[in-house]
């Protein structure tokens, strides 16, 4: 058996030796932590900013694309009309693009004062939903062109039927495309 | 008494001597009690030496809620069935080493039990099984109350009580009638 003494020295040789350990893991911890804290931190700040570029940059190539689009007909249909009369149909090139120019803005601007994105399944039940008891709101336009889009107007909802993508318009902003054919 | 914790308040303090104190008061108390699990006095004391480093390097890990004795005790407990627990090599030892070993623990009861009928009762423990000889140790040796004894070896107080009352039965059968006068 041991002195007394000597375990002593060695309870003392034993905790100074774990001690070192522990702030040798404790600076390795911290050397691992303090990289990863100024990483999240700096993703944090800057990943907005990043997402946003990439935001204006798709809608700038969207407003690229659309304005290469040259339409020489808009064909205005009341959906499950019988009459035939009640299509209209606009030849003034000028009119045509300038009503697809400001359907299209609706889109881009879906994060904007009263227009709200819905999900394309959202925006086909809140049709079927109101198809029973509005039906007659509900109008296709189609461009006719270099190439083809559909809307479909229903209510206030209007759904590119290319895409599937839908905004809800405000009263004024669903006026505003009915002027195209008044 | 507060059992060392006002030595271990003078030690977080900056008082070296006060951890010399609770050393001297506890170190070979605490190697007999692990050589209950452990069976070997050189590791039962490399084991004593740990616990006490336990005190140095976690300095604020014991909060005063229990004796420091009784926390002594609890990590001594669970490093030595740590320790049961990761040996995994059966060691052969030399027949010369083992009457070196057995001297060892001769030394070491003699240092823990100053007086014969103490030793004679703990010749007699050492024939019962493993969880009555540290519930005895605890109780009779350590003189730690029944709660003490409860928190150490993390079981109820009923449950200890029950180990004593089934260990002081067997103690009477092993000691005889001239025995029985030992525990009283």
């Amino acid at each position: 058996m041991r002195d007394l003494n000597e375990c002593k020295k060695e309870v003392f040789k034993r905790s100074e030796i774990r001690l070192k350990k522990r702030r040798k893991q404790k600076a390795v911890m911290l050397g691992l932590i303090v990289p990863l804290i100024a990483i999240s931190a700096v993703s944090i700040i800057f990943y907005p900013k990043l997402s946003a570029v990439g935001a204006n940059m798709n809608n700038s190539a969207e407003m690229a694309q659309a304005s290469s689009l040259s339409f020489q007909e808009l064909e205005f249909m009341p959906i499950l009309s019988t009459d035939d009369s009640a299509v209209i149909l606009i030849k003034d090139k000028e009119k045509v693009e300038a009503a697809y120019l400001k359907i299209n803005s609706f889109f881009e601007n879906q994060k904007g004062v009263g227009t709200s994105f819905d999900s394309p399944e959202k925006s086909e039940s809140t049709v079927e939903s109101e198809d029973e008891e509005n039906f007659q709101e509900q109008f296709l336009l189609t461009f006719l062109g270099n190439e083809m889009r559909e809307f479909l107007l229903d209510g206030n909802t209007l759904t590119n039927q290319n895409t599937m993508q839908t905004v809800v318009l405000t009263d004024k902003q669903v006026l505003e495309i009915q002027e195209f054919f008044q | 008494m507060d059992n060392g914790a006002s030595s271990y308040r003078r030690f977080l303090s900056g008082d070296e001597s006060a951890f010399d104190e609770i050393m001297n008061e506890y170190f070979h108390s605490l190697v007999f009690f692990i050589n209950r699990y452990v069976y070997d006095v050189h590791t039962a004391e490399d084991i004593a030496i740990d616990v006490f480093s336990d005190l140095i390097v976690h300095k604020r890990r014991y909060n005063f809620k229990v004796s420091l004795k009784t926390y002594l005790f609890m990590i001594a407990r669970s490093r030595a069935l740590d320790f049961l627990r990761h040996k995994k090599v059966l060691t052969i030892v030399d027949i010369c080493e083992v009457k070196e070993i057995s001297d060892d623990e001769k030394e070491l009861e003699e240092i823990i039990f100053s007086n014969e009928r103490k030793r004679t009762v703990a010749d007699a423990i050492e024939k019962l099984p493993n969880e009555m000889q540290i519930a005895v140790h605890l109780v009779y040796f350590e003189e730690l109350s029944y709660q003490q004894a409860a928190t150490v070896m993390k079981k109820s107080r009923k449950q200890v009580d029950n180990l004593l009352y089934r260990a002081k039965k067997e103690l009477k059968n092993i000691l005889g009638k001239d025995g029985q006068e030992l525990l009283l």
